[in-house]
């Protein structure tokens, strides 16, 4: 319990800190501007939303193994964080691909993977929150969830041929850091990470005792309502 | 019963009672045509741009069908609890599977095979000289929809609004599929300057084995409750 | 292809959890060989979870069922070769004929063709042999779903409330399959509300109560008090 506080103290703390860092204290880059501080939030973002989908994986396969319902609520709270993160990189990259490249938008394997990944997610998530709550739904939701991870491999290499004659834009700048701007990255990158796991584990323990809720609800009413 | 006069057994079986029923044939087939009624009056211009547009109509026209015949799969077996009393029999459920996909495969290449050269014939598109590497690409995409669709939709038996929730549940997941389709099509068509179809069947081929392995390691777990 | 009888099938401190909350708790019980075990309870009760769980259809979330004192590993098929069950609905093709349906059957469980005619023959559906599913009576399916239950001559059979939707001749026959089955060293385990088949048929008894087991034992006369006692707390307990 003191650890997650003084974590979340942390995290609080590192989020302000990283905006000061990426704002203030990282120059302006010369030849982008001052759009390019998107970067400080957009990179870590999206591992953040890769380590969600990941845990989802893990999550799903270990539910499919086990059926112990504290996986299933793992996969579920990866998802959830999984998605949340995409849709920031979602929304901070056409904010800075249309200055950068002079369009909101260009079929490109990083961009093409991640909003495919996102909508597959999504698809897990409406699935397991209106597909109704019985083990057959979150049978599949898992079964899903393990089908969607080659997928991100295969939408790679499919955009990549596809699209392969737009090499400019395979790197996103991360070559040609100054120290300050280095610095700067690595702590929003430590503090947006450490804000995932604590996101994380709270999700996934408020899905446990939603869970737990309902099922004395369901007791209580078994007790006293039939007969 | 070993495995493969088990799938044998289970495939004929479900062609007997599609043949008997029909439903899902009709509709297929039905639905497929307005498809292609529906994309020649939407698309339809000079040859170029018909040239063009053959390919991505080519693959929609895949990918609705597919997804449409998927979702039938366990549907009529789910109703009166058949599905049941055949995972409780001791037929290997990879043999099952095995036999799902093959049923879903068959039906899709059907319906392709009659919407394909409908469409060339309105859009006026020659495939005489590559009929054999279309047909190629058409046969390993629909088994990708199959391999992939299949396992999700045994189990969109027990969801909530599965006929909404299976399309896009697999639509994302057939993605590489439809692009490899479409651009490998255009490649053979010649409409895009790299005509090399090849890295696309290569990469349909790769993901086909991929969902093979794939269904046959999870099936059994997918099945118990 | 039923392979050796069991002796007993036996469940061990099984327990299952539907959505965080238990359908079945802690239930260790006994099936023998020869013996009609009638599974009574009120709705809700577990009976059916159990059943699965026997079935190997459910897996416990708890605790393991020993099968001939021998613990199968998860989805054998050799386990499943040796298991008849009836459930709720019919499990049937209703575009299939009956004898269709049960040439399928058979075929899955290894069971030569001859099987079919005669089971047919045993139900009493030779003459609708050929006509398709769909236009069965109720009572029709449900002797036909008998039929491919016994079809393996499994050595453990497990009838999920087989005498819904039967005419009186239907149940007699029912009571007479099951019977010969038993005569023929199976397990037969018997979902069902009506105790007076527990008079004639089952020798003996388990009753589960909100996912409990709350006997266990032969079946006698203070058996359909002992329900009727449950069913009256419950009552109780609900006003």
């Amino acid at each position: 319990m003191n650890v997650r506080l003084a974590l979340t103290a942390l995290a609080t703390i590192g989020v302000v800190a990283g905006h000061w860092l990426a704002f203030d204290f990282a120059p302006v880059e010369a030849q982008m501007g001052v759009v390019q501080k998107i970067f400080y939030f957009h990179v870590p973002s999206a591992m953040a939303c890769y380590a969600g989908f990941i845990a989802c994986c893990i999550g799903s396969l270990a539910y499919l193994w086990t059926r112990k319902g504290r996986w299933d609520a793992l996969a579920l709270a990866g998802a959830e964080l999984g998605l949340i993160f995409g849709l920031i990189v979602l929304i901070t990259g056409p904010l800075w691909a249309r200055p950068a490249w002079g369009v909101w938008w260009k079929w490109e394997p990083r961009l093409t993977s991640m909003a495919l990944l996102v909508l597959m997610f999504s698809a897990y998530w409406v699935l397991h929150t209106f597909g109704g709550s019985g083990e057959g739904v979150r049978r599949f939701a898992a079964a899903l969830a393990v089908f969607a991870t080659p997928n991100i491999y295969f939408v790679h290499v499919a955009v990549e041929k596809w699209k392969g004659m737009h090499p400019e834009i395979q790197n996103k700048g991360s070559g040609g850091l100054s120290p300050d701007m280095r610095t700067a990255f690595v702590v929003c990158m430590v503090v947006l990470l450490l804000l995932f796991g604590l996101l994380l584990e709270q999700r996934y323990r408020m899905h446990l005792q939603s869970r737990l809720v309902a099922a004395l609800r369901r007791r209580i009413h078994r007790i006293g309502g039939d007969a | 019963m070993n495995f493969w006069p088990t799938v044998a057994l289970v495939w004929s079986k479900d062609i007997r009672v599609e043949l008997r029923s029909k439903d899902t044939l009709v509709t297929l087939v039905l639905f497929a045509l307005v498809l292609t009624m529906v994309f020649t009056f939407g698309f339809a211009s000079d040859p170029q741009t018909n040239l063009r547009v053959f390919p991505s109509v080519m693959w929609a026209c895949v990918l609705f069908c597919g997804t449409l015949g998927v979702g039938r799969t366990f549907a009529r077996e789910a109703r009166d609890g058949a599905f049941t009393a055949l995972v409780l029999s001791p037929a290997h459920r990879g043999a099952i599977l095995t036999a799902k996909t093959l049923v879903n495969l068959v039906l899709t290449l059907i319906v392709t095979a009659l919407t394909t050269p409908i469409l060339a014939v309105m859009l006026r598109v020659d495939l005489t000289d590559v009929l054999g590497l279309v047909a190629g690409q058409l046969f390993l995409g629909a088994a990708g929809f199959a391999l992939v669709g299949t396992p999700l939709a045994v189990m969109a038996v027990n969801a909530r609004f599965a006929e909404v929730l299976l399309p896009m549940v697999v639509f994302p997941l057939v993605a590489p599929i439809l692009i490899a389709g479409v651009t490998g099509t255009a490649a053979i068509l010649g409409t895009i300057p790299e005509n090399d179809p090849r890295p696309w069947f290569q990469l349909m081929l790769g993901f086909d084995l991929v969902y093979l392995v794939g269904g046959q390691f999870l099936f059994d777990k997918m099945v118990t409750e | 292809m039923a392979g050796e009888a069991f002796e007993s099938v036996e469940t061990q401190r099984v327990g299952r959890l539907y959505d965080e909350s238990y359908a079945l708790v802690d239930v260790s019980v006994t099936f023998r060989a020869r013996t009609v075990t009638a599974l009574l309870g009120p709705n809700g009760a577990g009976k059916s979870t159990l059943m699965g769980m026997l079935s190997t259809a459910l897996r416990p979330s708890e605790g393991k069922v020993l099968y001939g004192g021998y613990e199968y590993p998860e989805n054998d098929p050799t386990l499943r070769a040796r298991i008849g069950y009836l459930g709720h609905r019919p499990m049937l093709y209703s575009e299939l004929s009956a004898t269709e349906n049960l040439a399928f059957f058979a075929r899955l469980h290894g069971v030569g063709p001859e099987a079919v005619a005669h089971w047919l023959g045993r139900v009493g559906l030779t003459r609708a042999a050929d006509r398709p599913v769909s236009g069965f009576s109720r009572g029709m399916a449900q002797r036909l779903a008998l039929a491919r239950a016994l079809l393996s001559s499994p050595s453990l059979l497990l009838l999920d409330e087989p005498f819904t939707g039967l005419d009186p001749e239907g149940v007699r026959l029912t009571k007479s399959l099951v019977a010969e089955r038993r005569d023929a060293g199976a397990i037969v385990v018997l979902v069902t509300h009506d105790l007076a088949v527990t008079d004639d048929l089952a020798t003996a008894a388990v009753v589960l109560r909100g996912g409990r087991l709350a006997y266990a034992g032969p079946s006698g006369g203070d058996l359909a008090g002992l329900y009727r006692d449950h069913a009256e707390a419950r009552e109780k307990r609900a006003s």
